[in-house]
């Protein structure tokens, strides 16, 4: 019963939204303040009923009520609590509720906002979000409804896949929705600001808080799936160039040039349309990304079981609610760019790099859709692997962080030559240094040499730039951690972001081109060397788990005789579901990682052992959370941030 | 006098900041990464997995035989071990595989007539778009 | 009112991408999307590699086939879509000589098997370790390869065959159009 209120509540909001739509088209015509309060309460309203139908479903999953099929299909009686929870989003259906629960939650807040001028943008802004509400409503209730009834209550459900109940993997959906969603803001401020007439100029500051946002979450959701794959599927890799995991780097390449390029625009309102489209492309791609998970358009290890019906209707709203706004952008005649910079400032800068983003992005998208257009012209099959998105996607990388590491000594507008060569001269010479020192630990080719030196120059540039702005702002030289409060927060958000970036590159260079690796069968009692550490392959043994058998092999990790760790890998076998995963054993340290993974027997006694000492991969992880964390100082010191103060 | 006392002075701090910094980055480049001995890998190990890091497994979701436990990916490791024992390189083993599975079962898309727009179209767009941003600079510059 | 075509340029980039999608979609619907992987084996003479007979000491002459068209279906008795396929395989036999061979199979199961669910097989062939399998670009079962009189491959599909292939493209086959 209470379920089919959570249905009713779901079409209550379709209703909802239309309305909202029917009301901003009739401001347009004509703007009142009724109107506009009208459409605030309807955008509050919906969040309540998508939320109520959200926590019904979710209590359907949590007392396992299988009289719901998506429950019937995903579920089970004996999944740890959290991962029934968890489960309501480990589906499509789920999935969607999830998003457009995000969706109407986010628009929630942007109407209650106090900030925005209650006037006809703020009409605009609210009228295409709800716009996008309403046609993700649609999609669901016609075609993804989670609350459809099975025709028969089974006693058990049928989902327990193994691979699914994991912490990680639990959180990582959640987290990449809020950056999509987050972009879907910035979407509709753009949007807005080409149909609204009279637009004030400073319209774009409420740009920034969105985007970081959302950036922000599709660091840490990119973050977490990498960190999870490593972890749980035992390849020992953490980044495939899979479709799915594309589809999710796109939108955050493209948010973070929008960052960028909304810095340039609050610093001398400049690249303003630059960002206006940056702000489309952002839900573009998240909304690309929806669509090749979902329709069956690539394979892909992630990718859902497709509907090509599905895809059809994703694929409308990607083209309407991509395609009118680009049209409407081409057409919009643009005042004169009063650009004034030369080639040596920071404007340069953040535009040159800003086409780099671009530039990779589009790669990416070549890359992933190339199959498909083959197979449309030839008809036959090719594959697109990792080595394509290394040879292109990292050379194109190479000048952007060059530019990143140039970039904080260079002025606005124009920058004195003289100071500069001052400046990059000490920069290159330490460059140079740490290089030297780096060779010397022999990465495994060239291109390691070069990451490697990329990632010390930029932690250079970085510090140069920290020390030069204490320096600046007349503090003292010992920091006086009181007076770092002072300092602007932008600032350092900034800094840590950029510091991320570093951190994370110095990662890629060990585990890439210093990683060793070991495969042999094994009996047991054997010893194999591993770099510095002697790993013993010592035991063999049955273990019953809650819901599965496993065959666990122990290894004793032996560092200059002595033991440092004892791990265990395991191959485990689940009763219900009927299938196997291995779990990796990994020793995780500051600097290196052990990974060892136990593999199929090949003979009575022996066993394929495969072990990894991939070096530096913690600060692959430890990077992207200094990214997200300069995301979130940079938010938190919006707060007292100084608007620009446009003369029109 | 003073003045150049100061320059000094300051070189001399220069010195000691940088000589500080290049002995903390030996220390912490010794921490990550030690001595580092390849010497145990097998020849043949590492060039079969350079190898099978690029033949996808034609049973799976998209994946590698490196990665895959199927019985087709143990297969094909197999065959590209004996392969390798005969003496052939890893051309003509791609060669091989694409003659019997076609292009589809490398990850690595070839130069070949097909794959020409694949390989140039990202340089194309870095080109055209530095090339944009250029003549926008030059215009500017001419006013 | 000037029109900088630059500004429409995302435009007609993303316009040219939805119809990509939408001729992939057509295509799907209309049920021509290729699941299966082209064989770059259609077209040309069957692979040189000998295969041993089951139970017996000699190879299976291809030359017995001169002039004949002839089906080559690899099978085993683990593989559920074989199964499936047995009752239209042994219709198909009755029309032309259908050769088996055995991947990775036990004898005794491969003889069960065969007792269960039909011999279709004019004569079988026996690839243990998959080594034949590599060389006719099979990498699963079951694969049913169409080889006309001039000893080339005609056609391969990989998986159980249905109704449609037997109509669209194995009768068609046999009667040699």
């Amino acid at each position: 019963m209470i379920n089919e209120f959570g249905h009713l509540l779901l079409i209550f909001a379709l209703f909802i939204s239309f309305y909202s739509i029917i009301i901003f088209a009739l401001n347009i015509l004509n703007f009142s303040d009724s109107k506009l309060l009208l459409i605030r309460k309807f955008s509050n309203l919906n969040f309540f009923f998508i939320f109520i139908s959200f926590l019904i479903l979710e209590y359907a999953f949590i007392n396992s009520d299988f009289s719901l099929s998506l429950i019937a299909n995903n579920s089970h009686t004996s999944k740890p609590m959290i991962y029934k929870i968890s489960g309501l989003w480990g589906n499509h259906e789920g999935s969607m509720l999830l998003w457009i629960l995000i969706l109407t939650f986010f628009t929630f807040l942007v109407s209650k906002t106090k900030v925005i001028p209650k006037g006809i943008f703020f009409s605009n802004v609210l009228g295409i979000q709800n716009l996008v509400i309403f046609s993700f409503l649609l999609f669901t209730l016609f075609l993804s409804n989670p609350f459809e009834r099975t025709e028969s209550i089974p006693f058990e459900g049928k989902g327990l896949n193994p691979l699914l109940q994991d912490p990680g993997l639990a959180f990582h959906p959640p987290m990449l929705y809020l950056g999509y969603v987050g972009l879907s803001i910035s979407f509709s401020f753009a949007v807005a600001s080409l149909i609204t007439k009279d637009l004030k100029p400073n319209w774009f500051i409420y740009l920034k808080p969105w985007t970081l946002v959302s950036w922000c979450f599709l660091t840490l959701g990119i973050a977490l799936g990498s960190w999870w794959a490593y972890y749980e599927l035992g390849w020992g890799g953490w980044w495939f160039w899979d479709p799915v995991e594309n589809a999710s780097l796109m939108p955050w390449l493209i948010a973070t040039a929008l960052i960028h390029s909304i810095n340039v625009v609050e610093k001398r309102y400049d690249f303003i349309n630059w960002t206006i489209l940056l702000a489309i492309l952002g839900f573009s791609f998240s909304l690309l990304g929806t669509f090749i998970v979902r329709s069956g358009l690539l394979t892909s290890v992630h990718a859902f079981a497709s509907d090509p019906y599905r895809g059809i209707f994703i694929l409308i709203i990607l083209g309407l609610s991509t395609g009118i706004p680009l049209f409407i952008f081409g057409l919009k005649n643009f005042k004169k760019n009063n650009s004034k910079f030369f080639l040596l400032s920071r404007e340069t800068a953040l535009l040159f790099n800003n086409l780099i983003l671009i530039v990779s992005t589009i790669t990416i998208l070549i890359g992933t859709l190339y199959p498909l257009i083959i197979e449309l012209i030839q008809n036959s099959k090719i594959s697109v692997g990792p080595a394509y998105f290394n040879a292109t996607f990292a050379p194109i990388m190479v000048p952007f962080v060059i530019v990143m590491i140039i970039a904080p000594f260079l002025s606005w507008q124009k920058t004195a030559k003289k100071n500069l060569i001052k400046k990059l001269m000490l920069l290159l010479i330490l460059t140079i240094f740490g290089t030297f020192i780096f060779y010397y630990l022999k990465p495994s080719s060239i291109f390691g040499l070069i990451c490697g030196s990329l990632s010390i120059s930029l932690s250079i540039s970085i510090i140069l730039e920290v020390f030069n702005k204490l320096k600046s702002t007349k503090q003292s030289f010992l920091l006086d951690i009181k007076k770092i409060n002072l300092l602007p927060k932008n600032f350092f958000g900034m800094i840590i972001a950029h510091l991320g970036l570093a951190v994370f590159l110095a990662g890629i260079t060990g585990e890439q081109f210093f990683k060793i690796q070991f495969e042999k069968e094994l009996t047991i009692n054997q010893k194999f060397k591993l770099g510095q550490y002697e790993i013993l392959f010592s035991n063999v043994k049955e273990v019953n788990g809650p819901n599965y058998v496993s065959r666990s092999a122990e290894f004793d990790i032996f560092l200059e005789k002595k033991i440092v760790k004892k791990i265990i890998s395991e191959k485990r076998f689940y009763t219900a579901e009927k299938s196997q995963t291995t779990e990796a054993g990994i020793y995780s340290s500051f600097f290196k990682d052990i990974y060892i993974v136990f593999g199929n027997k090949v003979k009575a006694n022996e066993w394929i052992i495969k072990a990894y000492l991939n070096p530096m991969v913690t600060w692959i992880w430890l990077g992207a959370s200094l990214m997200a964390l300069g995301g979130l100082v940079s938010i938190i010191g919006l707060k007292n941030r100084k608007i620009l103060k446009i003369e029109d | 006098m003073n003045y150049i006392k100061i320059k000094l002075y300051l070189l001399l701090i220069m010195i000691r900041r940088v000589l500080t910094l290049v002995l903390l980055t030996l220390f912490v480049a010794k921490a990550c990464f030690g001595k580092l001995d390849n010497q145990n890998l097998k020849v043949s190990d590492a060039k079969l997995n350079e190898i099978s890091k690029n033949i996808r497994c034609l049973v799976c979701q998209n994946q590698s035989i490196v990665n895959s436990n199927s019985e087709f990916a143990i297969d094909i490791k197999k065959m590209i071990r004996e392969k390798l024992a005969d003496g052939k390189n890893k051309h003509e083993i791609f060669k091989f595989l694409k003659s019997k599975y076609g292009d589809y079962v490398l990850f690595d898309p070839p130069f070949q007539s097909n794959t020409f727009m694949l390989w140039i179209l990202p340089f194309l767009f870095l080109f055209l778009g530095t090339l944009f941003l250029a003549k926008k600079y030059i215009k500017f510059r001419k006013k | 009112m000037k029109i900088k075509f630059i500004y429409l340029f995302p435009f007609i980039f993303f316009l040219s991408l939805l119809v990509i999608f939408f001729i992939k979609f057509e295509k799907i619907e209309k049920g021509e999307s290729i699941e299966q992987i082209q064989s770059p084996l259609i077209g040309k003479n069957i692979p040189n590699i000998k295969i041993i007979k089951f139970n017996e000491n000699q190879k299976i002459s291809f030359s017995k086939y001169k002039n004949k068209r002839f089906i080559l279906n690899f099978f085993a008795s683990w593989c559920l879509p074989c199964k499936i396929e047995a009752p239209l395989l042994n219709k198909v036999s009755s029309k032309i000589p259908i050769i088996g061979i055995a991947y990775k199979d036990k004898e005794e199961d491969m003889i069960k098997f065969l007792k269960n669910y039909g011999n279709p097989f004019s004569e079988i062939g026996v690839d243990q370790l998959g080594s034949i399998a590599i060389e006719w670009g099979v990498y699963g079962v079951p694969e049913t390869f169409l080889i006309d009189e001039n000893g080339k491959i005609i056609y391969k599909y990989a998986g159980a065959i249905s109704h449609e292939l037997y109509k669209d493209k194995i009768i068609p086959f046999i009667n040699n159009d």
